[in-house]
């Protein structure tokens, strides 16, 4: 049966549908033209070519729409990431994605028409680009898509870079990036000092704000503004300007709690390792295809299992261990690996219309063949106060297999939890552990792990 | 021309912005301002470009005199 994605309802040009899980592109009549050129030109040959953009085939397929003009098969993508979920040098790459690509097309004649985050997606390692109706043919005008792009790129990099790592997530409120005026209104002062900050947030902020108000007399003038050309050395210098503002951003190097981690763990060398090679024994015998590793850190343990199973999902609360996996999946040209930023306290949830345009991390996430919850349970359980047997039934509704770590209260990290509050967990031991898990789940195995008293455990769903 | 720019620019600055929740899309605020800001970073690119012609120009010319020199050493 066929469905249209219910995000892709802007753009006249196409629309993206399903049938029988299988995505495919409908290229509507109107956008001949610019499919053409795209494809005869020469750019998507030199875009596929440099891993830029995701690749596809025509197919024949009839009646799915009366002005259909081809139907594309685009490569299939794993899974999907939001801009919310990425780290800041995952922000960073997608955006120097679109600007290579946007100064590519321009020597073909062909410009971006959206720069919006939402159309990179992270595939075997790397940003991809994935929308190929976004080009038109490069007109001599202003690029329509510079306020998108500082919207969702610019903007949001120097809140992680000069506010807080974290506070990308606040994205997720802004489908269409957050505005202008508002991330000039957080940004200290001292930003406009810096010529690119300047030029592309703070007072390009203040143009936007200057005609947004505009009425009556004023608009003629405003028609007569907007109709005026831009030379192509103004258009690249716009770019080369962008790329050089987006290039010069960089994270501060700050430490937090979770990027250290493993400085400061409970384990003996010995106890790591056998740690990892229980992991890798239960996934030798499981031979999933894809694994969701919840509060993964910067991926040790996900690294145990990339070689074994198709896909790991990586993902952690702390932006800046996901960013440290972000470069080792970078410099290693991991490809099956992918990392995001998330909180399983509170997970992303669907949004825009009808909540449906971005779909919630957990409806991304379900149906995975495994999920692994090492060392977290007390986080779960202690830090957060949710009882034992709610998070088997939340491990339970995502996967039939569960690889989870219980870290009893005789462990340090449990003990450090409890210092500063008091114990009102008397459930939480070994026996009520089980008692909670085996609710929903079976123990298929259970294993102590060497020189700790944390024990690995097998489960699979009831 | 440079003078129009950077008088537009200062005016922008300076001047008092309404909020952003307005009728009019921000996307137009955006355009004009492109407009402005085309001759500046425009300019730039001009001028990048053209030393960076000029400097692998003068490299390209530079290695033929010394391959030239080779050449006689090698004599």
């Amino acid at each position: 049966m066929m469905s249209n994605h219910p995000s892709s309802f802007r753009d006249p040009s196409g629309f993206m549908f399903s049938v029988e899980g299988t995505f495919y592109r409908c290229v509507n009549k109107r956008y001949a033209v610019e499919y053409d050129k795209l494809m005869s030109s020469g750019l998507y040959k030199e875009l596929v070519n440099r891993n830029l953009i995701i690749s596809h085939v025509e197919v024949s397929m009839e009646d799915v729409y009366s002005e259909q003009y081809k139907i594309l098969k685009p490569e299939q993508l794993e899974f999907i990431t939001y801009p919310y979920e990425w780290s800041f040098s995952q922000l960073k790459d997608a955006a120097l994605t679109t600007l290579t690509i946007q100064k590519i097309a321009m020597g073909y004649g062909m410009s971006l028409k959206d720069a919006s985050a939402f159309n990179i997606q992270f595939h075997k390692g790397k940003p991809v680009f994935i929308d190929t109706l976004s080009f038109e043919v490069l007109k001599q005008e202003p690029w329509v898509a510079y306020k998108q792009f500082c919207q969702h790129f610019f903007g949001p990099l120097l809140l992680m870079r000069h506010i807080d790592p974290t506070i990308n997530k606040i994205t997720s409120n802004y489908i269409d990036g957050v505005p202008l005026s508002i991330i000039s209104k957080m940004l200290p002062p001292s930003t406009k000092f810096s010529m690119g900050i300047l030029m592309h947030i703070h007072l390009h902020a203040k143009s936007q704000t200057k005609y947004a108000s505009a009425q009556g007399d004023d608009i003629q003038g405003i028609k007569e503004k907007t109709s005026k050309k831009m030379d192509t050395n103004q258009l690249r210098g716009l770019i080369e300007s962008l790329i050089s503002a987006i290039s010069e951003v960089t994270l501060n190097k700050v430490t937090t709690e979770w990027g250290d981690y493993y400085s400061f763990h409970n384990y003996s060398k010995d106890g790591f390792e056998h740690k990892k090679q229980i992991i890798s024994e239960y996934m030798i015998q499981l031979q999933p295809q894809k694994v969701l590793d919840i509060g993964g850190n910067i991926g040790e343990f996900s690294k145990a299992v990339v070689d074994i199973a198709s896909l790991v999902i990586n993902t952690d609360i702390d932006p800046l261990a996901v960013e440290k996996n972000y470069q080792y999946i970078k410099k290693s040209k991991l490809e099956k690996m992918i990392t995001l930023v998330n909180d399983i306290t509170n997970p992303p949830p669907g949004i825009g219309v009808m909540n449906r345009e971005r779909d919630s991390f957990i409806d991304r996430v379900k149906g995975v063949d495994v999920v692994m919850a090492l060392a977290i349970i007390h986080h779960l359980s202690i830090s957060n106060n949710i009882p034992l047997e709610d998070t088997a039934k939340m491990f339970s509704a995502l996967s039939g297999t569960l690889v989870i770590e219980f870290v009893p209260k005789t462990d340090g990290k449990v003990m450090h939890l409890l210092e500063t509050r008091e114990d009102i967990f008397p459930l939480y031991t070994v026996q009520g552990f089980e008692k909670a898990y085996t609710k929903y789940f079976t123990i298929e195995q259970k294993t102590p792990v060497f020189e700790s008293e944390r024990i690995m455990y097998l489960m699979k769903r009831l | 021309m440079f003078l129009d720019v950077a008088t537009n620019l200062v005016h922008l600055y300076f001047g008092i912005s309404p909020s952003a929740l307005a009728y009019l899309d921000p996307g137009t605020g955006s355009i004009i301002f492109q407009l402005l800001l085309g001759s500046v970073v425009g300019g730039i690119f001009f001028i990048t470009s053209k030393y960076e012609l000029l400097k692998a120009k003068f490299k390209q010319l530079l290695g033929n005199e010394r391959k030239k020199d080779q050449h006689s050493d090698d004599e």
